[in-house]
């Protein structure tokens, strides 16, 4: 058991060594963030300054590919320690105490972009132009006989009945390899939400914009770092203070 | 409820137009469903009433975990930044192209510079 002035000098420790790895992270984040705005630049010139500007970021429909994670301090050392004070009274030393919040960086890898292409056969001649790279004849055949025995039955129907009803339920049942969602034909549906932000600068962008790209990623992995060293801090600082307290 | 705590909470980012730039390039901008970016470029036609505002409204948003600010425009609203003292969402001040980062300006240094009295070493 240490008495408490070890602990205080221990705590001093602990508040250096953490302040030492703030300084390198955010030195490391200036650097790379210099770096970033240099490529930037250098993709400007080639690019042209209205090329890349906030136009392109402002209106965009944007999806984050990177988050933090919250989890609640893993690390018993910093857990359940810092102390919450009360906005009324900054001096005492609150009992409520809440678990040090801890950023991990999240990647969003998989694609997001989704493309449904919906396609709805209405008659014999949209059936065919949509089928016409199939290499098996028969299968093409087969379905084509289908469809125009289809279209002969919804004729029979719309004369006889004139519902629109009965229509309905054979063209759905022409084909069963393409599916029908009740859409336009043809219509293809894409989302419009950018996970790659690259692609909003063009498609071929120079190279010093991709690094760029790159150099701010590896940033925003040390802000990352450098939130859960202060937040280390801020909980040490509270400790700190808390057996400084109790020592007098 | 669940898929929004899976995919995490967002990073903003209030900077100048390169910082904006390239932190959206690095994949945290997003638009959310109501047409608002986690995101705000300032410039020099730019209030500190809005920059204001804009910090608010993302301290406000609970789908925001950390806050980039730029240094230079940190110190316009100096006042909010140290009177936000809540873990979450935690802001941080980095470095503009114009203004390399000065870490005695930075709030949360300054309270750890404040810890310490010459009285403690004696």
């Amino acid at each position: 058991m240490l008495s408490p002035s070890e602990q205080l000098d221990s705590k001093v420790l602990e508040i250096f060594d953490v302040l030492e790895q703030l300084y390198e992270a955010q030195d490391a984040l200036e650097k790379l963030m210099k770096d970033g705005f240099f490529n930037m630049s250098r993709a400007r010139y080639n690019l042209g300054v209205k090329r890349v500007s906030a136009d392109q970021i402002l209106e965009a429909e944007l999806l984050a590919s990177q988050t933090v994670v919250l989890s609640e301090g893993d690390d018993c050392e910093y857990r359940n320690c810092v102390e919450k004070t009360s906005p009324t009274d900054h001096e005492a030393q609150t009992e409520s105490v809440q678990t040090i919040p801890l950023f991990s960086l999240h990647k969003v890898s998989a694609p997001v972009e989704t493309k449904a292409a919906k396609t709805v056969t209405t008659n014999k001649q949209d059936f065919s132009l949509r089928r016409r790279n199939v290499k098996d004849k028969d299968s093409v055949e087969n379905c084509e006989d289908d469809a125009s025995e289809a279209l002969n039955k919804l004729k029979l129907t719309e004369k006889g009945e004139g519902s629109a009803s009965t229509g309905q339920s054979d063209r759905t049942s022409t084909c069963d390899q393409v599916p029908d969602d009740g859409d336009a034909p043809g219509k293809a549906v894409k989302s419009k939400r950018q996970l790659n932000p690259l692609t909003l600068f063009g498609i071929l962008v120079p190279q010093e914009l991709r690094t760029s790209q790159k150099r701010f990623e590896e940033a925003v992995a040390f802000a990352v770092q450098i939130s859960n060293l202060k937040h280390k801090l801020c909980h040490l600082q509270a400790q700190y203070k808390k057996l400084k307290s109790s020592m007098i | 409820m669940a898929i929004a705590a899976a995919r995490g909470k967002l990073i903003a980012v209030i900077g100048d137009e390169d910082t904006c730039i390239g932190f959206v390039l690095g994949g945290v901008g997003e638009m959310n469903k109501n047409r608002k970016a986690n995101f705000m470029v300032v410039d020099k036609n730019t209030s500190v009433g809005e920059i204001e505002d804009t910090f608010r409204s993302f301290l406000r948003r609970d789908d925001i975990g950390i806050i980039l600010i730029n240094q230079n425009i940190a110190e316009m609203i100096r006042h909010v930044i140290d009177s936000h003292d809540l873990p979450i969402p935690a802001v941080l001040e980095i470095p503009s192209k114009d203004s390399p980062y000065d870490p005695s300006k930075d709030s949360i240094l300054r309270r750890a510079k404040g810890l310490f009295s010459a009285d403690d070493f004696r």
